[in-house]
């Protein structure tokens, strides 16, 4: 029995720009909460793009739940909740209706939906049109969206982005409250310091490769923060392969 | 069937499907309406007496309208809040990261778009027969009429298909709306007027229930232009799967 969520194994995306991931190789286990820490362009969004089916690897192999995620991708995907770059929102539907879709498509029905919507702040705006709503408010009903069919595994591409204060707080308790309860997670964040407070485990990527990785444990035992990790890494990347 | 709900859910949501129905509507009406005072001003100068005249209004009215021009453009609008406005927005992820392959994804928008034509087909049918019913036609040919555009949706999934290979070839809904429409015309143009292609091109039969009701067509010739609309639906359907399939969203 793998305890392995998901297991990438020499993974290579190019887009046709030549520009994508390379030499991918990530583990990540039942329980684990993986923060992606990363510089504008360096993969991160593409790495959780192919997990989630919605680009094809080039090379290599990724497995999910010991299964082939391309082959299994229904199965899989049943385990799987997801917001990647900007929610996917329907304007003309309101905030309930556009959960609807992702929950009908999980088995959910509708008085789960509205737990959801109360789970992040919007229980008030459930029949108001989503074309109205700020960036903040999609964001939150993105994240709905990401968790309402209850996964395994929630993949989360930079959560917080355009969050309030009591969003960001928000988030972090539903993260450490799922994850208590077993939910894996896969986070981008480009705030060290939001990372550091939720992940046990950290990847730093740099130009579409995996710069350095480490358990947040170890990190916080050799380094003053995240932040110093990720710098240090960065550096010595770029050092190298000027 | 649940992702089916969902696309009819998105689909009919916009309100502009409804607002072309309506106006379709009002098109049979005012032609109704036209119909009606015309022949009524006659009948009065004829001094016979104002007469809502029989049969003015006909279960017939607007078949040839509905199934060349108002069905096509409704239905490739469809199709492109379907496919390229769903792409150009990036919604589409939240469909595809759903536990359902591409390959159901993309039956199941052909499927909406389908029934987006049926709407029309029959929405349209069902006015035109309560304007004969007005006018005093009763249920005159109304079993042969709906046979017809029972036929017809045959014809009209190649226009989808074609449509859908469209926006996935095309990128943003306006355009490829645009490219649907004017490919539409350039092969009806060529069904009319180029006799050695038009049987080869199923714009051609389109209204191909003209053939098949009333007329002794024989056997084979029915298959060979079933041949043709179902070839192109395969063909045009085929290509579509591939692009789908392999494009990175
Ligand atoms: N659709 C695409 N076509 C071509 N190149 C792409 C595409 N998407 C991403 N890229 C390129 O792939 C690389 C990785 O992009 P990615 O979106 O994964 O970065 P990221 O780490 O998520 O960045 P950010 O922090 O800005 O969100 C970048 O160089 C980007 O330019
Ligand atoms: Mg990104």
């Amino acid at each position: 029995m793998a305890t392995e969520t998901v297991r990438m194994d020499a993974v290579k995306k190019l887009y046709k720009n030549k520009r994508g991931i390379r030499n991918i190789t990530l583990d990540v286990n039942k329980g684990d909460v993986l923060g992606l820490l990363g510089p504008n362009g360096s993969g991160k969004t593409t790495i959780m793009k192919l997990l989630c089916g919605l680009i094809k690897k080039d090379a290599g192999e990724v497995k999910m739940f010991g299964l082939d995620a391309e082959e299994s991708f229904e199965r899989v995907m049943r385990k799987v909740g997801s917001l990647i770059e900007a929610p996917a929102i329907y304007k003309k539907l309101s905030a309930i209706d556009n959960l609807m879709l992702t929950a009908r498509m999980r088995g959910a029905d509708e008085k789960r939906a509205m737990q959801y919507l109360e789970r992040v702040g919007l229980l008030q705006y459930a029949n108001e049109r989503a074309e109205r709503f700020s960036l903040g408010m999609k964001q939150r009903l993105g994240l709905s969206m990401a968790l309402v069919g209850e996964p395994e595994l929630v993949i989360l591409d930079e959560p917080v982005n355009g969050l309030d204060i009591e969003g960001v707080v928000g988030v972090r308790e539903i993260i450490e409250e799922l994850n208590k309860k077993g939910t894996t997670f896969i986070i981008s964040s480009h705030i060290a310091s939001e990372l550091e407070k939720v992940c046990n485990r950290v990847a730093v990527l740099y130009d579409g490769e995996i710069a350095a990785e480490n358990e947040m444990s170890d990190i916080e035992r050799r380094y003053p923060s995240l932040e110093e990790y990720f710098l240090e890494n960065i550096r010595k990347r770029r050092g190298a392969l000027l | 069937m649940i992702a089916l709900k969902n696309e009819l859910i998105k689909l009919f949501s916009k309100k502009k499907y409804i607002v072309f129905i309506v106006i379709a509507a009002a098109v049979v009406l005012i032609r109704f309406l036209g119909t009606a005072i015309f022949s009524g001003m006659i009948s009065w100068a004829a001094n016979n007496g104002f007469s809502l005249g029989k049969g003015m209004a006909s279960v017939y009215d607007m078949i040839s309208f509905n199934i060349r021009v108002f069905t096509p453009f409704v239905v490739f609008l469809a199709v492109s809040d379907l496919f390229s406005a769903e792409i150009q927005e990036d919604t589409i992820k939240s469909v595809l990261s759903q536990p359902v392959t591409r390959g159901q994804v993309l039956a199941v928008k052909t499927v909406a778009a389908l029934i987006m034509g049926c709407v029309c087909y029959f929405s349209m049918y069902i006015i035109c027969l309560i304007m004969q019913i007005i006018s005093g036609g009763g249920f005159n040919n109304a079993a042969t009429v709906l046979l017809a555009y029972v036929l017809d949706i045959i014809p009209l999934i190649t226009l989808i298909t074609m449509s859908i290979c469209l926006n996935l070839l095309i990128k943003g809904p306006a355009l490829s709306l645009l490219v649907s429409v004017i490919a539409y015309l350039a092969l009806t143009y060529l069904s009319y007027y180029n006799g050695t292609v038009s049987p080869f091109v199923f714009t051609s039969y389109l209204e191909w229930h003209k053939l098949l009701i009333g007329s002794t067509v024989p056997v084979n010739v029915i298959l060979s232009r079933l041949g043709i609309l179902a070839g192109s639906v395969l063909i045009l359907y085929s290509i579509s799967y591939i692009m789908f399939e392999n494009t990175d969203f």
